[in-house]
């Protein structure tokens, strides 16, 4: 009689970056088996595992041969492996694309700038803010996001963040703005 | 000095690389031939090939067909049904996708 064996499946959570660069990661499995006496217990198992670049969240990696025993010449059933991204406080992530929320100053948004942008990867890039830019402006960086065949795009979501106004000579700087512009930004409210 | 080689497991991605025989899926998904088949029948897996025989499993298949297990053993659902709820699913995925877009987007 020969069977092959059981496939397993576990769950491993991956950093963003893994998933641009690959990586080498020791896996700890906890694997039900029978001792002895026929009970089930729980035996750790350490796996070596190279995780390919290019990897996404909710894809299974199949290490073959990895599952369960097989029976006479059956061999070894697979092992799957659920790939999940640990929380990361800076990208969000949409299949293969990536978005990064940028803040940025008034004068910076107003006037113009350019400003180094962090990639998962671990590189910088040098964005260029064009003037007169809007709070949630959308801009992409083709190609940037988790590599593959069709790589996905890294998006950079303008935000706008003000400083506070705590000392006599910053308030005079927020009322010398005012003077500035006749804006109102709730006329959309008719209010 | 010792030193220790580890030799890393290359594992292949199963929804790039791997395209699965009825046989391997029924194996990876634990489940039974008949219900794949059935569900393909049913439209809730659509593989390459013109017979079972033939028949490839490609992209997301695995994790499909993982999910129908789940809900047809802990839920009983039918195959209609199943066919239903993996729909909705994928709508409700499709939407959380272009939340996470619009939500990057609001003010543009």
């Amino acid at each position: 009689m020969h069977f092959k064996g059981q496939d397993h499946h576990a769950k491993i959570l991956i950093d963003l970056v893994d998933a641009y660069n690959g990586a080498k990661r020791t896996i700890a499995l906890h694997m039900p088996t029978l001792d002895i006496s026929g009970h089930v217990t729980t035996q750790e198992r350490k796996l070596d595992v190279s995780i390919p670049k290019g990897i996404k969240a909710g894809q299974n990696l199949r290490l073959s041969g990895q599952g369960g025993p097989g029976m006479g010449e059956g061999g070894a059933g697979d092992l799957y492996l659920e790939i999940d991204f640990h929380p990361n406080p800076i990208y969000r992530v949409d299949g293969k694309d990536v978005y990064l929320d940028l803040p940025l100053a008034p004068w910076e948004v107003a006037l113009g700038t350019t400003v180094k942008v962090p990639t998962p990867a671990g590189t910088t890039l040098e964005l260029t803010i064009p003037a007169n830019t809007i709070a949630g402006r959308k801009m992409r960086l083709k190609g940037k996001g988790i590599p593959s065949k069709e790589p996905g795009d890294l998006y950079v979501v303008t935000i706008i963040a003000t400083p506070p106004a705590d000392t006599d000579t910053q308030k005079e700087a927020y009322q010398a703005f005012e003077k500035a512009f006749e804006f109102n930004p709730r006329t959309h409210l008719k209010g | 000095m010792t030193q220790t080689n580890i030799t890393w497991i290359e594992g292949a991605i199963v929804e790039n690389e791997i395209h699965m025989s009825i046989v391997e899926l029924s194996q990876a998904a634990s489940t039974s031939e008949e219900l794949i088949m059935a569900w393909v029948t049913e439209g809730v897996l659509s593989p390459t090939g013109s017979s079972p025989q033939d028949w490839r499993f490609g992209g997301d298949s695995l994790s499909r067909t993982k999910t129908a297990v789940r809900l047809s053993r802990d839920l009983e659902i039918n195959t209609p049904g199943l066919a239903l709820a993996l729909q909705l699913l994928d709508q409700i995925s499709d939407l959380r996708a272009q939340l996470v877009r619009i939500a990057s987007s609001k003010k543009d």
